[in-house]
């Protein structure tokens, strides 16, 4: 009798140590596979951002559509002319809500029967989506939207964690960059920075990302250069 | 050969026991050192990917002013959240074949990660500070 209930207190003990060992072992192994995907996407979207921009297009449009720019952009937004086969196309890069997921506040069963109280909902919560809008250059001229192109790039972005900033030289005689969140120039920028708040699923943690990216057409000039209106 | 049977019996479950410990616990030992070390493969992943964004900005920095000054040394750490990455930059005049108007540059990355040292190292090449090729001269 003894004998029976020492094996099985010793198997019972090696049976837990084992099974907490491998459960550790499989959420360990969800959770890196969640931070290798959150960085996956990040390094995807930043190197196709890089890219798009060492390759946007000058246009000028001072002769017929005073106002408009080749490159305009604000701190959460950029827009921009690109080259395609199909010819010239206007990209845009924003936030977005991240409508797939829905947050609902539910508070639990209070009463005999098993009732869930709804008490809020919205779309969204905590992250927002990279969205990159194309359309063509004649339809942004038009002002069409029913032709664009959406698609999501990114969805692991902290609400609101996208900023891009802009350069401008300091001074005339100054080589230090001085960066700006607005853009609104007759010529294209030389360089964009873009930082990003990226969030993991599993543990809501924050990294920051900064990317400067250089673009070989564009220009550093000092910000005091004549802005369009 | 002295001891009776039943005293072998009994101290046989105790050296069972005992095995069983030891061979369960080496074996617990193997798979937390392994998932340690696969942790630390997952944290040199996400810093190895900041340390490539870094050097790239460093060298898209360089870029941008067009040119470098030859024979510059500079550490720098980075700000914000990146403070255990150090940079370290360093120009030298180009050997061959236009060693007037070319410098190497060459860019480091360091970090630190638990008691291992780790670094990223590139090199690239930049026109030297006022230097025109003769195209751009006889343009003037």
């Amino acid at each position: 009798m003894i004998e029976v209930l020492l094996g099985l207190s010793i198997f019972s003990i090696i049976s837990l140590t084992a099974y907490s060992v491998f459960s550790a072992g499989i959420r360990l192994n969800i959770s890196i596979e969640k931070q290798a995907r959150v960085l996956r996407e990040s390094r995807g979207m930043l190197e196709l951002m890089q890219g798009e921009f060492e390759n946007m297009l000058f246009y000028d449009y001072s002769g017929s559509y005073k106002g408009k720019t080749a490159l305009s952009g604000t701190g959460s937004s950029i827009s921009f002319i690109k080259g395609s086969p199909l010819g010239l196309k206007v990209v845009r890069y924003y936030l977005g809500p991240d409508e797939s997921m829905v947050h609902q506040g539910l508070k639990g069963p209070t009463a005999s029967k098993n009732v869930s109280v709804l008490l809020e909902s919205a779309k969204g919560g905590y992250r927002d989506c990279l969205i990159r809008e194309e359309r063509g250059f004649i339809d942004d001229l038009a002002g069409n939207s029913s032709q664009n192109e959406v698609e999501i790039i990114a969805k692991n972005i902290k609400k609101n964690g996208l900023r891009f900033f802009y350069g401008y030289l300091k001074g005339r005689l100054s080589d230090e960059i001085k960066w700006e969140t607005t853009w609104k120039n007759d010529y294209i920028a030389s360089m964009i920075r873009v930082e990003v708040d990226l969030i993991s699923d599993h543990d809501k943690k924050t990294v920051t990302l900064t990317k400067d990216i250089f673009i070989p057409t564009g220009y550093l000039r000092p910000i005091e250069t004549k802005q369009i209106n | 050969m002295f001891l009776n049977s039943t005293n072998n019996e009994q101290g046989s479950i105790l050296l069972e026991a005992l095995l069983s410990t030891v061979i369960l616990s080496v074996s617990i030992t193997i798979i937390i050192q392994s998932m340690i070390s696969s942790l630390r493969a997952a944290k040199y992943t996400a810093d190895y990917t900041v340390a490539l964004i870094l050097a790239d900005n460093e060298i898209n920095g360089l870029r941008v002013k067009r040119t470098s000054v030859c024979g510059v040394r500079e550490e720098s750490s980075f700000n914000k959240l990146d403070k255990k990455f150090i940079c370290l930059l360093q120009t030298r005049q180009f050997d061959e074949p236009y060693k007037n108007g070319i410098e190497q540059v060459d860019l480091g990355i360091w970090w630190e990660n638990g008691p291992k040292r780790n670094k990223i190292l590139f090199s690239s090449y930049l026109l030297k500070t006022g230097h025109k090729f003769k195209a751009d001269e006889n343009l003037q």
